[in-house]
C-alpha cells in the first residue's frame, strides 16, 4: 500500500517536473525575442564560454574538411593551375583599370566637393561555428581587437558580403548572414541601379523584394550593396541573379557561406563632410578646360570658381 | 608495500554520476553536430545524431539521461548555436516527453515499432519548430533543409540504434564488475 503510494507520489513529481521544464523553455523562446538586455548579457557570456570548446571539439572536423579540399585540389591541379593563370592576367588587367579609375574619382569628388563617404577599418576575424541549422544563419567570430566592433558592422570577405554584427562579446562576436530570414539588405542592381531589399531565406538564395516593377533584372547581373540606411558600406558584392520568373528574383551570393574561415569586419566611424581645409586639394586639383565642358558638368567650371 | 599500488586494479568507477558524464559527452557530440555544417551537403541540414541518442537512452535507459539533462543540453547548445529565441528546447522536450508515453515496455516492442517511433519524435519536434519559425518570421521554413534532415536522420537511425545500445549495454557490465 505503501509502496502503491510512492510510487504515486513519484509520478506525479516526475509530471511536474516534465511540466516545469515545458513552462521554462516556452518562456525563455520569448524570453529570447524580447531582446533584454540582460538575456543578450547571459547570452554572451554563455557563448564566449563554450566557444572554445566548439573550437577543441570541430578541429578534427575542420581538419578532415581541410584534408578533402586538399585532395580535391590534387586531382585538379594542373587544370587548376592554368585557369588560375588566366585568372591572374585577367584581375592583373582589372587592377590596372581600377586604379585608374579610382584616380579619376578621386579627382571628381575634390573637384565637386562631394562629402567623403564612411571610413571602413577593416579588422580581421576567424569564423568559430559553422553556419548550419534550417531555422537560423549564424556565426559566431573569434576577434582579437574587438574594441572597435559594433552592431551593424558590416562582416565581409573577399567575394563580398558575408552578414553583419548582432552581438558583440568581449572576445566573440555573433554575425547574421545575409541568407538569414531576418536580414534584409539594401542593394541596387549593378548594370542598371534599381534599388530592392535582398531578403534572406534561411537557404542558400536571397530573394528581391521591393523592386520597382519597371526593372528588369538579367540573369547574371551583380547585386551590389546600396548603402542606403548608412549602415553597410555601399558597393560590396552582394550575389548573383540566378532566376527571374513572375513571382521573385533570386540571387545567389557571392560568398560561399560554408567555407568561411577568415573574415573582415569593417568597423565604422562616424561619417564626416569632406574637409577642404584638412585635404591635400592642391595635389589632387585638376581644373577643367573650360572650351571642353561637357553638358553634363556645365556651370561647374573648376576656373569661374577660382575666380 | 608501495609497489603494490602499481598492481592494483584500475578502478573504472567515476567519481562523477553517470548522469554528469552522459549529458557531458551529449553535449559534446551536439557540437560535433554542429561542426559538420561545414560541408557542402549538411550546410543547413546536418543529421540529428544527439537527438537520435536522446530518444534511445530516454525510452530504454532512462536513468542515465533524465529530462533534466536534456534540458540543459539543448539549452546551452540553442544558446550557443542559434540564438535564446529558439524554439529547439522545447520542442525536443516536447517530442520526448509525448514519445516517453507513446513507447511503454519498449522491451517487448519490436524494431520497426521502435524505428516508427523514431520517425515520429522527429516528426513532431520539426513539426513544432516549423509552426513556431513561421509563426514569428512569417516567412514559409526550407523545407528541402528539413526533409533531407528528417530523411537522413530515420536513415541512420539502425547504425546509432545499433551503436548506442552495445556501448550502453558495455558501460553497465562494466559498473557491475
Amino acid at each position: 500500500m505503501a509502496g502503491r503510494g510512492g510510487g504515486k507520489k513519484a509520478g506525479q513529481s516526475r509530471l511536474s517536473l516534465q511540466l516545469v521544464l515545458l513552462i521554462i523553455s516556452f518562456s525563455l523562446i520569448f524570453i529570447g525575442k524580447l531582446d533584454l538586455y540582460t538575456a543578450r548579457a547571459a547570452k554572451l557570456t554563455i557563448s564566449e564560454f563554450i566557444a572554445p570548446i566548439y573550437d577543441v571539439v570541430a578541429a578534427p572536423v575542420r581538419a578532415f574538411e581541410t584534408m578533402a579540399g586538399g585532395m580535391r585540389t590534387l586531382a585538379s591541379f594542373r587544370a587548376e593551375n592554368v585557369r588560375l593563370r588566366a585568372e591572374n592576367e585577367r584581375l592583373q588587367r582589372w587592377q590596372r583599370r581600377a586604379e585608374i579609375l579610382e584616380s579619376e574619382n578621386r579627382q571628381l569628388k575634390t573637384v565637386l566637393g562631394a562629402a567623403s563617404t564612411t571610413e571602413m577599418m577593416p579588422v580581421t576575424a576567424r569564423a568559430i561555428s559553422a553556419p548550419g541549422g534550417s531555422f537560423s544563419h549564424s556565426l559566431l567570430l573569434e576577434i582579437a581587437d574587438i574594441s572597435n566592433v559594433a552592431r551593424g558592422d558590416a562582416v565581409v570577405n573577399a567575394d563580398g558580403l558575408v552578414g553583419y554584427v548582432i552581438e558583440v562579446g568581449r572576445k566573440y562576436a555573433r554575425v547574421l548572414l545575409i541568407t538569414d530570414v531576418n536580414s534584409k539588405i539594401p542593394v541596387l542592381l549593378s548594370a542598371s541601379s534599381w534599388p530592392a531589399l535582398a531578403l534572406g531565406r534561411n537557404s542558400k538564395t536571397l530573394q528581391l523584394d521591393f523592386l520597382p516593377l519597371e526593372a528588369t533584372p538579367s540573369l547574371g547581373e551583380l547585386v551590389l550593396t546600396s548603402g542606403h540606411g548608412g549602415i553597410l558600406p555601399a558597393g560590396v558584392p552582394v550575389g548573383r541573379v540566378i532566376a527571374v520568373n513572375d513571382k521573385a528574383v533570386i540571387v545567389e551570393p557571392s560568398v560561399v557561406l560554408d567555407q568561411i574561415s577568415f573574415v573582415s569586419v569593417l568597423t565604422r566611424n562616424e561619417a564626416r563632410p569632406f574637409d577642404f581645409a584638412q585635404s591635400d586639394f592642391e595635389t589632387f586639383f585638376a581644373p577643367l578646360p573650360p572650351e571642353s565642358s561637357g553638358r553634363l558638368l556645365e556651370g561647374v567650371n573648376a576656373a569661374e570658381l577660382l575666380q | 608495500m608501495s609497489y603494490q599500488v602499481y598492481f592494483q586494479k584500475a578502478s573504472l568507477k567515476s567519481f562523477l554520476s553517470l548522469q554528469l558524464l552522459v549529458g557531458i559527452s551529449l553535449f559534446g557530440l551536439m557540437l560535433f553536430e554542429s561542426s559538420l555544417a561545414i560541408f557542402d551537403v549538411f550546410l543547413y541540414g546536418t543529421p540529428y545524431f544527439t537527438f537520435t541518442i536522446f530518444f534511445i537512452l530516454t525510452i530504454f535507459y532512462p536513468v542515465a539521461l533524465p529530462l533534466l539533462s536534456v534540458f540543459f543540453i539543448t539549452i546551452l547548445h540553442d544558446i550557443f548555436a542559434t540564438s535564446l529565441g529558439n524554439s529547439q528546447t522545447f520542442a525536443i522536450l516536447l517530442s520526448l516527453i509525448i514519445i516517453k508515453r507513446l513507447m511503454t515496455f519498449p522491451e517487448q516492442r519490436d524494431f520497426l515499432e521502435i524505428w516508427q517511433g523514431f520517425g515520429i519524435a522527429i516528426a513532431i519536434m520539426t513539426l513544432f519548430q516549423s509552426m513556431f519559425f513561421m509563426a514569428t518570421a512569417l516567412s514559409w521554413v526550407n523545407v528541402q533543409g528539413l526533409i533531407f534532415q528528417f530523411g537522413i536522420s530515420l536513415l541512420l537511425y539502425p547504425f546509432i540504434h545499433a551503436m548506442t545500445l552495445r556501448m550502453a549495454q558495455a558501460f553497465v557490465q562494466t559498473a557491475e564488475r
